[in-house]
């Protein structure tokens, strides 16, 4: 299973994935329309980011979320019709809502952010 | 197959505006009239949409005098201004109107599927049917182009899982798009008995039938069949989060989080609507007292342990997202998958069962004495299938056999058949003589009120006992409570517009579970505003369940269940109420 894999002692708070992420999918650079956010109230910080655990694949009425054959947890955005019981039911909250918009997001392990993160704090690793 | 089109009309296809087409479809298979109605803003005023449209076109549409099987008698269906939207749980509802065979005023029935929505977002308010085709007939909606057609209909099955199954696939058109059909049907018996119902369907995509969710109450069926409609089918394939138009998308998104995060976070402790939906009931209501057991003679009863949630749990397939309706998250509408019935024309086919909820396991089991929970499921399959409502059915057979108890009834009367407590064979054979339109089923299918009246002249049994025994009135079947004890759900039954169904007043659990209501004026109240609030829900397109009961944080609060020993009542109160905070705890 391919998956973002978060190492909180290097980072360094930046935010510059959040910045990559929601720019990538969203044209737009802002931390809550990224797939990880970074909460640094606590030191280290607290990287979220989905773990591919696929919890929320059953959940979905639809059948709009499936898992590639690498094992990344995709969301159908012609399937989906945007009822968020995904977002309820993922036990890390690394399903992401943005109230407005018609789909929920998700990391689907694209690793963009990973080359731009300066501390080595982001990988893609096979699990 | 080939089917004629017998009328055509074509319609704008044009965006809901909050939640609102302002127009109705009218559709009268006698004459093969069809056309659109407008909706005024004094019907949005006065009656809302669902329930209160339906009475609206049923005001203008029959006469003071109208019987069920007049052809003016009218089936209307309407979805309500909330029905549709995908954000928030229990917002799928289609609600049900025509006069009653059983009862001879409107009954109102409220059910899930996906028809309600599909039929709302192809482009009409509510639906209105009238008239008697003179050989069967299907009426088509097809939301994506814009047409309704009345079809021929004349080789298919009667029976609603296969009927279904068949109309989603014809319907559905190129592969993969089944989710976007729903059909609309009821079953063989509708065409000879009177407690009957209309079967929902909507895709199951995991499991991959037609699932069927049933407008149960009052012989709907009976009037779908008596005017020659086989099956209503729409398709729509446009649905998104926005498409009900609402005004605020991203507080509508934020509120519906909200609750699917509480029962997320709540209901495997509490009402285990996931795990077993309304069949979470059955040990409650034995241990309060209130499950209804030989033909509501008993409240309680050791054997009552067969039927305890926990054998249905192991049935129904677990982890699936079973709501009949998009994004409702309470997912109660369980299914036992893979059942092979035992008797009947589809003896040993694997068939997929939906439920039983409470009232099936109620009335299928308890109230006939029935303990194995596979026979209920049976029951359930075969009642769903031939579009049998299991409520009035359960209370038809429970006073049989209470009748054949007392010797009102023998196995000369009954056609051979031994009417004992809890033969499931002998119940499972009234059903198939329903289907057949044969023998003692029959006369089992007209309901109680008119197995009285029969009883007393053929058989000179003693009226004042049959009135005593015979659990129904205004010619409806009660549901499943026993309320001996609870004078606010004697009130909740009797008073309910359609006859004794506890939808409008609800009140078993508050008055005998929680005791939230011990003094007359509590009971008072709460016939007041329990029936105001589960109206809204009909008028809305609303599910009547805690998911929609308040824009309180309800599930912890409803759902929580006190842990008691078996005999005890005492009283248990998690919350305050009052007028303002009024609150249920299921259903
Ligand atoms: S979004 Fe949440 S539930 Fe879904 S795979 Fe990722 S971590 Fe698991
Ligand atoms: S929001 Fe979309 S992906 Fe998530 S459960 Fe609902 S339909 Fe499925
Ligand atoms: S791997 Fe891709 S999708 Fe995931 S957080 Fe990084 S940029 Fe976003």
């Amino acid at each position: 299973m391919k998956v973002l894999k978060t190492y909180p002692e290097k980072c360094i708070s930046c935010h510059v994935c959040e910045s990559t992420c929601s720019n990538l999918y969203f044209k737009e650079d802002k931390a809550e329309l990224s797939c990880i956010q970074i909460h640094d109230e606590t030191n280290p910080p607290d990287m979220n980011v989905c773990n591919q655990c696929q919890a929320c694949v059953a959940a979905c009425p639809t059948c709009a979320i499936t898992v590639s054959n690498q094992g990344v947890v995709m969301i159908s955005r012609s399937l989906c019709i945007g009822c968020l019981m995904c977002v309820a039911v993922c036990p890390t909250n690394s399903m992401r809502s943005a109230f407005g918009k018609h789909n929920p997001f998700k990391c689907i392990a694209c690793g963009a952010c990973v080359k731009t993160c300066p501390a080595d704090a982001l990988a893609i690793v096979q699990e | 197959m080939q089917r004629k089109v017998l009328a055509e009309y074509r319609y704008d296809l044009k965006p809901i505006v909050r939640g609102y087409n302002k127009r109705t479809l009218y559709v009268n298979v006698g004459d093969k009239q069809i056309k659109e109605k407008p909706v005024s803003d004094m019907m949005i005023d006065k009656f809302v949409g669902g329930k209160g449209f339906d009475l609206y076109l049923m005001w203008h549409g029959v006469k003071d005098n109208t019987k069920w099987n007049d052809p003016e008698n009218e089936i209307c269906i309407s979805f309500g201004p909330l029905c549709g939207n995908t954000s928030y749980p229990g917002s799928g509802k289609s609600i049900v109107t025509t006069i009653s065979p059983l009862t001879g005023i409107p009954v109102d029935c409220n059910v899930g599927g996906h028809f309600g929505p599909y039929a709302k977002f192809a482009g009409f308010d509510a639906l209105e049917l009238q008239g008697k085709a003179e050989e069967d007939v299907i009426v088509y909606i097809d939301g994506d182009k814009g047409i309704v057609q009345i079809l021929s209909a004349p080789d298919e099955a009667i029976n609603s899982h296969i009927l279904a199954e068949e109309l989603h696939q014809e319907f559905a058109g190129e592969k993969g798009n089944l989710q976007h059909v729903s059909v609309v049907s009821t079953g063989e018996a509708a065409n000879n008995v009177l407690i009957t119902c209309l079967n929902f369907s909507f895709w199951d995509k995991r499991r991959k039938v037609a699932r069927l969710k049933q407008a149960g109450r009052g012989g709907t069926g009976t009037v779908f069949r008596d005017k020659g409609i086989k099956a209503l089918v729409v398709k729509y394939s446009g649905l998104k989060v926005d498409t009900n138009d609402p005004v605020d998308l991203p507080t509508l998104q934020k509120t519906g989080l909200k609750l699917h995060k509480e029962i997320e976070a709540g209901d495997d402790d509490q009402c285990r609507m996931h795990q077993v939906g309304t069949a979470h009931l059955m040990e409650i209501m034995n241990d309060y007292d209130l499950l209804p057991i030989r033909n509501f003679k008993y409240g309680q009863m050791p054997e009552a342990e067969g039927l305890h949630s926990r054998e249905f749990t192991a049935l129904f397939t677990q982890g699936m997202a079973d709501g009949c309706w998009y994004g409702c998250s309470l997912s109660c509408c369980k299914a036992v998958d893979n059942f092979k019935p035992r008797t009947g024309p589809y003896k040993g086919q694997p068939v997929c069962v939906d439920g039983p909820e409470y009232e099936t396991a109620a009335g299928c089991g308890s109230n006939i004495a029935i303990w194995n929970p596979k026979d209920v499921v049976e029951i359930n399959f075969y009642c769903d299938t031939y579009g049998v409502d299991t409520i009035s059915f359960g209370t038809s057979v429970a006073f049989a056999m209470e009748c054949y108890e007392n010797g009102i009834l023998n196995k000369e009367r009954t056609g051979g058949l031994d009417l004992s407590w809890g033969n499931a064979d002998a119940a499972l054979e009234l059903l198939h003589q329903m289907a057949r339109g044969e023998g003692f089923g029959v006369t089992v299918g007209q309901g109680v009120r008119r197995m009285k009246k029969l009883f007393v002249e053929q058989y000179g049994a003693d009226p004042k006992f049959l009135q005593d025994i015979g659990m129904e009135a205004k010619g409806l079947e009660y549901s499943q409570y026993m309320s001996k004890e609870s004078l606010a759900q004697q009130g909740g039954y009797t008073l309910a517009l359609k006859g004794p169904q506890h939808d409008e007043a609800w009140l078993i659990f508050m008055d005998m579970v929680n005791n939230h209501i011990p003094t007359f004026k509590d009971k008072a109240e709460a016939l007041h505003y329990f029936p105001m609030f589960r109206t809204w829900f009909g008028l809305q397109g609303c599910v009547n369940c805690p998911g929609t009961t308040s824009n309180q944080p309800i599930m912890p609060r409803l759902m929580n269940r006190p842990k008691f020993p078996n005999t005890c009542k005492t009283t248990w109160i998690s919350t305050k109420l009052s007028p303002e905070n009024p609150w249920i705890s299921m259903n």
